[in-house]
């Protein structure tokens, strides 16, 4: 049987970027110009996906000048103490890349035509401290276009773009990649590709959570650090394929806002320097940190005092100014919504809910090196939030930008690929099963019910007895409703896909939290309040060997001796 | 409805279609508008509210956010 | 008016909001585009580069807000309560 029994549409590239967001636009433009083929598939549209799909206001980088002899140690030092003294955040050599870089990647997106630089032509930093020693971090910029200009850069420079595509698998040949499976989401057809290397930018992954604003009965997709879109694909892929999954048993928690202040829905910015100030339901001040007040304080309750606000009344009036420039440049439709609502910085007083999960970004991800490939797949590339260790805002751009600019070497030692006719049926059976599914599970019933078990019986703070019963109820879904999913088209088609990587990977999350018997950091085991001293500089690594999951304890690597010079 | 198309102002230049990260829209080939189809999936980012040529997009807060 | 029972459902307008609608219906151009015009107009009357002034304004509302929150705390524990 020949590849074209599958399908009509079959596309050779060099380097296959899956997600054209942050990191992805960067890197398939940067790699564009190494002269290579660069073929960029998108779920959304490029001009307005991922994270920044609407704008960001602010670019994590430190500011030119600072050595990384000084930003290295305070860098690991912030994240050795967000866990507790045990381990860092993944891997200091990949810190140590991106910071090394990252001043070169500001000029290189210049050079791009993505703007860096304030509206009177300088650098704008923010006002931040930074481990007490008053150092600025984050540019201020004006990004509520950028994703417009990101997609362009990559259309002048040759990237062919395949928006409204999904993958669904990636094809491996001999333990490298060697292409992917895909669907358009709005026609239905089977396309396949062929790929040298391939680079995953799908972001982070939410979707295993019910989102951070309130009363979600009928907008079930308004999540707040990222976009619902990043529904863990191309983690989830990654997986199926053998690359390993680092720290699928942690996830962040944080504040609900009751109401959504517009600025990333319910982010409470920190406008320039100037905190928000929290009160009592009696007008009477709270102080910032006593979490205790937020979540069920008997006291508190018993002198009336709940619910607690937040606000920023007390601003002066040009850093309310700055407030209305910082909506513009993250989310500009809040200009028009919160006025609509009432919601007045100068008068408004924004209620807080309760501590709850929230997704999984920055630590968690594919497992890569310092050059940003899969240590368990080659040829397999991960930035941004799609790889543990490189995203937030410090690591999209970099790390994107490194890869698209050191892959030509890659390409021209890999040889051709071979793409194997089994899995490449296994995947569109999978893939166009829901479409003959009738009287089944719509994609978001099912979807909505693996979220509740996460909240539920995962939650901020966990403990055996409710991990159990998550892991039987979740059982339960996977043997009688994942067969029955059911896509009516090929938009749901995508929906049904998307469940199916958000259920393979909420599962690794639940099995990972019940293994993991131990509080550090914001990971909390209310059971087990002590650090598990055999996991100190472990991650925990999932990925599949010869079709069967295994669990890993990684060391996480020291930095390599040409690095550790360099910060003499 | 959190969503609306103003079919006055509207010229059917395919902007929101082809932008929506959540592709919330559908295209009618008759009328040669967009569609709102999929609006509880919206998440109210303002991307087609704020690049359509003609501003013929109106966002509203849903009662669940009052 | 109670601080806490009348700010709610006041309607109101950002002022960079009018003039960025201004230039859009002047122009006849999309919102993302006219604000791309109104931005830097309404940053100069930001005093984003008088750091000096920044930086006192950041240390002034943070010397103010460790002293309410004392003062809060006082009051509490004297029995405040909403009438």
């Amino acid at each position: 049987m020949g590849l074209d029994a599958f399908a009509k549409n079959i596309i050779e590239t060099d380097l296959l970027v899956i997600g054209g967001g942050t990191a992805g636009c960067p890197m398939a433009a940067k790699a564009a110009e190494q002269g290579i083929r660069v073929l960029m598939v998108e779920k959304s549209n490029t001009e307005r996906s991922g994270n920044i799909a609407h704008g960001i206001d602010s670019y994590g980088v430190f500011p030119h000048g600072i050595s990384i002899k000084e930003l290295l140690p305070m860098w690991s030092q912030r994240m050795t103490k967000r866990n507790q003294g045990a381990g860092r955040n993944v891997d200091e050599n990949i810190d140590y890349v991106i910071f090394d870089k990252e001043w070169w990647a500001v000029e290189e997106l210049e050079r791009m035509g993505v703007p860096m630089k304030w509206d009177d032509g300088d650098y704008y930093w923010t006002p931040h401290m930074i481990q007490g020693k008053g150092l600025k971090l984050g540019l201020r910029v004006h990004w509520h276009d950028v994703k417009p200009k990101m997609a362009r850069m990559c259309a002048e420079r040759g990237v062919k773009t395949l928006n409204r595509v999904m993958i669904i698998d990636i094809l491996t040949h001999n333990g490298r990649v060697a292409g992917a499976t895909a669907f358009n989401t709005r026609t239905g057809e089977f396309i396949l590709i062929k790929a040298k290397a391939i680079a995953m930018a799908t972001g982070m992954y939410c979707r295993l959570f019910d989102p951070e604003t309130p009363l979600i009965w009928k907008y079930k997709m308004r999540y707040h650090y990222n976009p619902a879109t990043c529904s863990g694909d191309g983690w989830a892929a990654a997986y199926r394929a053998g690359a390993g999954l680092a720290h699928m048993d942690d996830a962040s928690w944080a504040l609900r806002i009751r109401d959504d202040i517009t600025n990333s829905y319910g982010n409470f910015v920190n406008n320039d320097g100037i905190l928000a100030k929290q009160y009592y339901w009696n007008g009477e001040m709270a102080s910032p940190y006593h979490a205790n007040t937020y979540v069920g304080n008997r006291e508190a309750e018993s002198k009336g005092l709940i619910p607690i606000y937040q606000s920023l009344e007390h601003m002066p009036d040009d850093f309310q100014k700055r407030l209305e420039v910082n909506f513009l440049d993250e989310r500009m439709v809040s200009l028009k919504l919160a006025a609509e609502r009432g919601f007045n910085p100068r008068t408004h007083r924004y209620e807080m809910m309760t501590y709850k999960p929230l997704q999984m970004m920055m630590v968690q991800g594919i497992l890569v090196d310092e050059h940003f490939e899969s240590r368990n797949l080659k040829g397999l590339f991960a930035v941004g939030d799609c790889a543990a260790g490189v995203g937030g805002a410090y690591g999209a751009c970099t790390s994107g930008l490194i890869v698209g600019a050191d892959i030509e070497k890659y390409i021209s030692e890999a040889g051709e690929p071979a793409l194997d006719e089994e899995q490449i049926y296994k995947s569109k059976e999978t893939a166009y099963a829901p479409l003959s599914v009738k009287d089944g599970t719509e994609p978001m019933e099912l979807e909505c019910a693996v979220r509740f078990i996460c909240e539920r019986y995962i939650g901020a703070f966990k403990s055996e007895g409710k991990l159990l019963e998550g892991v039987r109820r979740f059982e339960s879904l996977k043997q009688e409703f994942l067969p029955q999913l059911m896509a009516t088209n090929p938009h749901y088609q995508m929906r049904a896909m998307e469940v199916r990587n958000i259920m393979q990977l909420a599962e690794l999350h639940l099995h990972g939290c019940l293994n993991r018997k131990e509080t550090r950091g914001n990971y909390v085991r209310i059971d087990y309040p002590e650090v598990d001293n055999s996991r100190i500089d472990r991650l925990t690594v999932n990925r599949m060997e010869n079709g069967e999951p295994i669990v890993e304890k990684f060391l996480v690597p020291e930095l390599k001796p040409e690095y550790a010079e360099a910060l003499k | 409805m959190i969503v609306k198309v103003d079919y006055e102002k509207c010229i059917g230049c395919k902007k929101c279609y082809n932008i929506c990260p959540m592709d919330v829209f559908t295209w009618d080939g008759d009328t040669k508008k967009p569609k709102v189809t999929y609006e509880e999936e919206c998440w109210m980012c303002g991307c087609c509210w704020m690049d359509c040529p003609k501003r013929a997009i109106d966002m509203k807060y849903p009662a669940s956010l009052y | 008016m109670d601080k806490m029972d009348g700010h709610y459902e006041e309607k109101f307008e950002f002022p960079f909001w009018a003039l960025i609608k201004q230039r859009a219906d002047e122009k006849d151009i999309s919102y993302s585009d006219a604000a791309a015009e109104v931005c830097p107009e309404y940053c100069k009357t930001i005093r984003y580069r008088d750091t000096e002034w920044t930086d006192e304004q950041i240390a002034n509302r943070e010397a103010e807000g460790v002293a309410e929150v004392q003062d809060s705390n006082r009051k509490i524990e004297a029995g405040a309560r909403k009438e």
